[in-house]
């Protein structure tokens, strides 16, 4: 019976360990959305509307002051972070004309629910806007047993979604 | 049945009902801590159990939660940042999120800058973080000190050459050589240190890590495993006794009400 069970928990064991860590650098992320060439970043200040409109997405403070960008307010890449139970997930947001373009799980430091880092998840986020009330305008399908991962990916998706229109217009950062 | 296999049969039954009484009344101590630990356990989200933290010296020094003897701080204007252990402080407070070695820490009129292995940490001087700059914001790898530069900006020695960047920390400049004033860990003052030593451990162990130990038995060590396997046994006896005995009753009352009914005319 041992025997038969130890292989299955080692591989569970290795699995979930597996599963922890950088999957892309946010560097790579940036030169792969934009070429070997990235524009220069630009700041987004978390104060008065976009501080509380950030806090209502959220459901809490943006952790930082300010949020680093890369593009224009045509294109803009993100890398954002938010915490799914204990630890924080790094994401990285291309939108492209108000619409999420791609999205990628870069650093994922939690235990449970690495299955948000598949592209049969994350593809789902490909065209999505923002509604009137600042929802994500379709629906995403949830996995069991990351529903916490789900829900950060959903947060920043709206997130960045909203902060690339609150980039100031004639932008050049 | 004859007499004797009767008594005996008493004698077993007598026997049994005084075994179940005692495996009940011993694990009636378990069945309470595994069933509070369980509840509390259950609702670890709601009752934020992950973010306090046990100060009891008792269950610290259980625990070997003890403090590193090698501290090293960073003079930042009013304020102290101060690497203990895998942790990092802002004069007392843990800054969260963060472990990770401690390079050096610089005062600029606009914030404060922190640097830790891999990142560039901008604080307001109140100790609010601004901003977290990693790799993708140009923040060059390898990196052994901070300093000032001769222009009054951030200059790094990295792995592979000298950095300096713009006011905001938006755009890097590499050069051969750089004339900083790099910055130099010390001490904490003696007040300080005691201040830490206590946060440190105040952060060292949660409730959520006693109550799993408790619950699992591991707070007695890798024995005390053993000691809820045993109790798991009991509850297990507890529960075949219980049954046997309830349907040793049922038959003896069952027995005797035919009997009764067979002598009524």
């Amino acid at each position: 019976m041992l025997t038969r069970i130890l292989p299955l928990l080692l591989l569970l064991a290795w699995n979930t360990a597996a599963a922890r860590g950088t999957y892309q650098e946010p560097v790579d992320f940036l030169a792969e959305t934009f070429g070997s060439d990235p524009p220069a970043p630009g700041v987004i200040w978390m104060r008065g509307d976009v501080r509380d409109t950030t806090t209502d997405i959220l459901g809490h403070r943006y952790p930082s002051l300010r949020v680093r960008y890369w593009g224009d307010r045509q294109r803009s890449a993100w890398i954002l972070e938010e915490i799914g139970k204990d630890q924080p997930i790094t994401l990285g947001l291309v939108v492209n004309g108000e619409r999420l373009e791609r999205i990628k799980v870069l650093v994922f430091r939690e235990s449970r629910g690495w299955e948000v880092r598949h592209p049969f998840f994350t593809d789902q986020f490909q065209g999505i806007g923002l509604t009137g009330e600042l929802a994500l305008d379709h629906s995403i399908d949830g996995i069991s047993g990351a529903t916490l991962s789900v829900r950060a990916l959903k947060k920043l998706a709206r997130l960045a979604l909203y902060l690339h229109t609150v980039i100031p217009a004639n932008d050049s950062p | 049945m004859t007499r004797h296999k009767k008594q005996s049969r008493a004698r077993l039954l007598k026997s049994l009902y005084m075994w179940h009484r005692w495996i009940g009344l011993t694990a009636a101590a378990f069945v309470a801590v595994l069933s509070v630990t369980g509840l509390l356990l259950n609702h670890t989200g709601e009752l934020a159990l992950d973010s306090q933290h046990v100060h009891s010296p008792v269950l610290l020094d259980w625990y070997g939660v003890q403090v590193p003897d090698e501290m090293r701080s960073f003079t930042v204007g009013q304020h102290v940042v101060t690497q203990v252990g895998d942790s990092i402080y802002w004069d007392t407070t843990l800054i969260p999120q963060l472990s990770a070695k401690l390079i050096g820490a610089v005062d600029f009129p606009e914030f404060v800058v922190a640097a830790v292995e891999g990142e560039l940490l901008l604080f307001t001087h109140s100790g609010e973080l601004v901003e977290r700059l990693g790799g993708a914001a140009g923040v060059p790898a390898g990196m052994q000190a901070v300093g000032i530069s001769p222009r009054g900006t951030l200059a790094i020695h990295a792995a592979h050459g000298f950095y300096q960047t713009d006011d905001m920390f938006l755009e890097w400049q590499e050069t051969d050589t750089l004339e900083a004033e790099w910055m130099r860990a010390g001490s904490p003052a003696p007040e300080l240190r005691a201040a830490l030593e206590q946060a440190y451990r105040g952060t060292g162990l949660s409730l959520e890590r006693v109550l799993l130990d408790l619950h699992s038995g591991r707070i007695l060590g890798s024995g005390g495993i053993y000691v809820v396997d045993a109790a798991a046994i009991l509850f297990l006896l507890l529960a075949i006794s219980g049954i046997w005995l309830w349907g040793k009753r049922r038959a003896g009352i069952r027995a005797h009400q035919q009997g009764k009914h067979a002598r009524q005319p």
